[in-house]
Formats: C-alpha cells, structure tokens, sequence
C-alpha cells in the first residue's frame, strides 16, 4: 500500500468549492440581467422629476410623524384614536385568519406526510386508503400556496362581495396551505428514534406519532406559527388597499391626500405592532429552547 | 437437571439471517432462549448485537429462516398479537428513545404506552393520579434517581438518562426485556448496580433479560449466560466459566481491514 504523507491533500485542478460557486454566481447575475431586460426596466424611471420630489416629501414626513390629522375636520374621532383602533381591527383581521389557518393547516399536514404510517401495512385497502388522502392533501396544498392571497381575495371579492369574511377565507386558503407544507416538513425531519421505540413496545401508529414525534416538533411548529402570524398582519394591512377597513385602508386614505405625516404614524403603528409580536415569540421560544437543550 | 418441558421457550431462533440492503448482518444463527432466562450479549462493535435484540421483539424480520416467539412464527402474528406481544417486551435501545422535553415522569409513564388506550394515556400524561406518581417515585428510587421526578428530561446527565430508561421499562412491567447497552454512559461503580437492578428485576417479575454489553467483565460476573457474536455470527454461548481465555480473545481481535495505520 502506499503511503501518503500526512499534510498532501488530494489533488484536483481547481479547489472545487470556489470554482463551483463562482460559476453559480455569473449565471444568477446572467439571469438577473436577462430578467430585467425581458421585463424592460428603464432604471432612469427612478429618478424623474416628478418621482423624485414626491420620494423626497415622503422621507421627509418620516422624521415628523402626525399626532393629529394634517387637515382636520369638525366632529371626527380624534387621529391617535383611529390610530390604535385601525392596529387593533388589523390584528383581530390577523388572528381570525391564523385561527382558521392553524388547524386547517395542522389536519392537512397530519394528511400529506407520511411520518406516522405504518411501516409495513399488509392490508392493501388501508393502504390505497392512506394513499389517495395522502396524494389529495398534497395537490390541494400545492394549489392553494400557487396562488397568492390578494388573486384569492379578488376572486372571493368579486363572488361574495366587498367583505372582511370574503377577504379572510381569501387569506386562510393559500396560509394553511403553506402552514400545511411547513408543518409536514418539520414533522419529517425530527429524529424517528423515539417514535420507533414506542412501535417496538407495542404503541400504536397514531399514539407513537404523537408522543414521539410532536414534543419535539413542537419549537419549530410554534416557532413558525409565530412568524406566519406576522405575514398575516402584513396581508391584512394590504387588503386594506383593496378597501377591506384594516390599518392598510387608513394608510391609503392619507396618501390619496398627500398626508404623508399620517401615513408614518401609521406606518410606525405596524412596526411596533410586528416589533411587539416578534419579541413575545421569540420569548416563548426561549422558554421552549430551554427544555430542548 | 431439569426436565426439557418444565422450562417454556420463549425465542427460538433457525437458521437466521438478516440483511440490510443484501449485506447480511446476522447469519444463520440458532438460538434456544427460555423464558426467566437472563443473557448477556457481547461482541465488538457492529457484529450484530443490536439487530439481534431488535429481532426479538418482530421490529426486524428474518431475511431468512425463521424466528418463533412464545411458540409462535415472528411473520404470523396479526397486526393485534404483535401489539399484546409487544406491550409485554421492554425496550431500553442504544440511544434511549427518551422525549427531551418530557419531565423524567412524563417519560416513566411511556413505559405503558403499548397498554394504555388513548385517552387513557392522555389523562396519565397530563393529569396523573397521586397514585401514579408514587408509583414513579419508587422506581426512581431504586434506580437512585428519586430526586429527579419532576426535572425535565433534557436537563439530566447521560447516566441519569439511562437510569430514566431503565425505570421505564420497569414500569412497562414487561416479560422480557430487551437492554441495548444500558449502562454504556454511566461510571463503572453504577454501571455494575445498574445490570443488578435490572437483574432483579427480572429475578422479582420472572421475566426474560437479555442485555447486550460491551464491558466484558459485568457480562462475566453477573450473567449466567453469554452469547459472544462477531461478524453477525455466534462465536459461543456458555456460562462464563466454561468460556476460555482464548475465545474472549478470539472474539475481539480486530479484523485486518480494522487495523489502524498510523504515519
Ligand atoms: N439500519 C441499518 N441499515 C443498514 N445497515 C445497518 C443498519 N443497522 C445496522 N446495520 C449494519 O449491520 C451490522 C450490525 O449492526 P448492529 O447495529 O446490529 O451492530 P452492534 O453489534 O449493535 O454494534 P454496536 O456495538 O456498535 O452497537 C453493522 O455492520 C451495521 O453497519
Ligand atoms: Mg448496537
């Protein structure tokens, strides 16, 4: 046998790593060249006049934010009011959402994976059974994440006209979908050891799931829900632009107007919301983590 | 002596042969276990020793010949009779299966997953009786763990790990229990009352034990039996004082392709 010498490396032409990420780079910006052209930007657009000046005004507001309406009228409710109360409609729009999307999401999830069947199923009934649920759940989940959030709102908007329930189902359809997807993704990569030992001590495919499977799942699950949460926010702020009474509805309101002071405490308004929500989840995911040593 | 129907046989093994993927782990073993007995397995690493446990218990199937258990063909059993016949076989596996984030209790109670029904075990998971609980303290106590009830899993050393292991399967109350290295994290003084605790165990419960071991010398000193594998084959099975130096000797010499080279 030959001997090598401890400190020679095998010998390639090129170190592989780097001359394998240096071409992945030239084609994306390649791709990311041909796009724009395809699409025909015109990066001068930017910065024309009339753009530029409205840009301006708009970064400006954003050092002075209103406290009360730029332009105020007799007999309304005071501006800060509105202000809470448009943050508090949008997270009740958010949470509705979530609330029907979670367990929607869990159901399908617990459907399109295959983490809890049987290893061996000898009846071939059951087994074309879990088959077609399986192959069911995860078309219907491709399909509802397909289509963006706002398309399923103009479609429900246009069926059941202008409201916040037509808007909501419009939002739970494509999230519990990607909740669905996220969740089964989670479930599969956990550790099967413990979910095998309670198969072997004579635990049943759903109970052994369950107890070894979903502890340990749980951080991420939650984890995840949180952030979900947050895009639902996000959505609920943006179907306020197609006339849903939701933060987003107010904001269009002051810009139609130029009230760009207005827009910013509003603007603000959500980034304390999203803020506060980011801080209490990443709480509960210390308290989780530290069980998950 | 005793007669050949006063003892019951609970695993026989012929010619059995397992593979993974066509690499066969185990060949053509023969193997007679009688229910009480209490066996120590010992081999190097990867000659077989946790395939073979997982065998007895129908997790692993033979690839060929057959394994009968309490009397019966391993592949015959209903998806129920396995169930019953596995809610009776504890399992301690190499890597200890234990939910992290279980409280040590909470796993204790796992022990009965096979023979709780559903809501049954959802109410002894989260809502305990005092009974239950009680039940656990006195487990731990005998695996010197009593203080640790209510810590959370995660938080313990590998040793207290495998203690927790243990007393679950205590709890399982088990006929035969399967033990995969139990006592391969904690140090040689409880180690040695470990293997005792689980022996008697067994002794108390008249259930089978068989433990695979990599400290030869507590296979020797407290098991009356010793099956020796290597290279998925058995190299013998004696009582300790009828194996010879030689085949100890035999049984873990290194392969060739094993020997390290160093420079
Ligand atoms: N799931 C598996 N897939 C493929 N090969 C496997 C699998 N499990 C075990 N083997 C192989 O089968 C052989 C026996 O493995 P086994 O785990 O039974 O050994 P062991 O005696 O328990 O070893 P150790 O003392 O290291 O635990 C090894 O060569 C191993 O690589
Ligand atoms: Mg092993």
């Amino acid at each position: 046998m030959a001997k090598k010498s401890i400190n020679s490396l095998p010998s390639t032409t090129v170190s592989p790593l780097i001359g394998k990420r240096r071409s992945i780079l030239f084609w994306i910006t390649l791709i990311t060249i041909i796009c724009g052209f395809l699409i025909g930007l015109k990066p001068d657009n930017l910065f024309s006049n009339n753009s530029l000046k409205l840009a301006t005004e708009f970064f400006k507001a954003s050092i002075s934010p209103a406290i009360d309406y730029e332009n105020p009228v007799e007999g309304t409710e005071p501006f800060l009011k509105v202000v809470v109360e448009s943050i508090l409609i949008t997270l009740r729009f958010a949470i509705l959402v979530m609330s029907v999307s979670v367990p929607i999401g869990a159901i399908l999830a617990f459907l399109s994976t295959t983490a809890w069947w049987p290893e061996n199923i000898n009846s071939t009934t059951k087994k074309s059974l879990l088959r077609t649920l399986h192959i069911i759940a995860r078309s219907w989940i491709a399909f509802a994440r397909s289509i963006h959030e706002l398309i399923w709102g103009i479609i429900f908007i246009t069926a059941m006209g202008l409201s916040t329930e037509a808007a909501i189902v419009a939002v739970t359809i494509p999230f519990s979908g990607i909740l669905a997807k996220i969740y089964a993704e989670i479930f599969e990569e956990q550790c099967k050891e413990t979910q095998s030992m309670f198969r072997a001590i004579g635990a049943g495919y759903f109970v052994s799931f369950l107890v070894g499977i979903i502890p340990s799942a749980l951080p991420d699950i939650i984890s995840y829900t949180f952030y979900r949460l947050e895009c639902a926010l996000r959505a609920a702020a943006v179907f306020g632009f197609v006339g849903i009474e939701t933060i987003g509805y107010k904001i269009k309101l002051s810009s139609d107007e130029f009230h760009y002071q207005e827009v910013w405490t509003y603007l603000y308004a959500l980034f304390l919301t999203i803020a506060l929500l980011e801080w209490w989840g990443g709480k509960i995911r210390v308290s989780l983590n530290s069980k998950h040593v | 002596m005793t007669k050949p129907d006063q003892k019951k046989e609970a695993f026989v093994f012929d010619k059995v042969q397992h593979c993974y993927s066509g690499v066969p782990a185990l060949e053509k073993i023969d193997l007679k276990i009688n229910e009480g007995e209490k066996i120590a397995i010992v081999g190097p690493s990867g000659s077989g020793k946790t395939t073979l446990l997982n065998m007895l218990n129908a997790s692993i199937q033979p690839t060929n010949g057959r394994i009968e258990i309490l009397g019966k063909d391993s592949n015959l059993y209903s998806p129920k009779e396995l169930k019953a016949l596995r809610s009776n076989i504890s399992l301690i596996p190499q890597n200890l299966a234990l939910v992290n984030s279980f409280r040590v209790w909470q796993n204790v109670i796992t022990g009965s997953i096979g023979d709780y029904s559903f809501p049954k075990l959802i109410k002894n998971l989260f809502a305990p009786s005092e009974k239950k609980l009680l039940e656990i303290h006195s487990i731990l106590e005998r695996v010197g763990i009593e203080e640790k009830l209510y810590s959370v899993t995660s938080t313990l050393s590998g040793g207290q790990k495998q203690r927790v292991a243990v007393a679950r399967s205590i709890f399982q109350s088990p006929s035969t229990i399967l033990a995969d290295e139990p006592v391969s994290s904690v140090d040689p003084a409880r180690a040695a009352s470990l293997v005792k605790i689980l022996l008697k165990v067994a002794e108390e419960e008249e259930a089978t034990l068989l433990m695979s071991l990599h400290n030869l010398d507590l296979a020797i000193k407290h098991f009356p039996r010793i099956i020796g594998i290597r290279n998925g084959n058995i190299h013998f099975d004696q009582s300790p004082d009828q194996i010879s130096q030689r085949q100890l000797e035999e049984l873990y010499e290194l392969k060739e392709s094993e020997i390290l080279q160093d420079g």
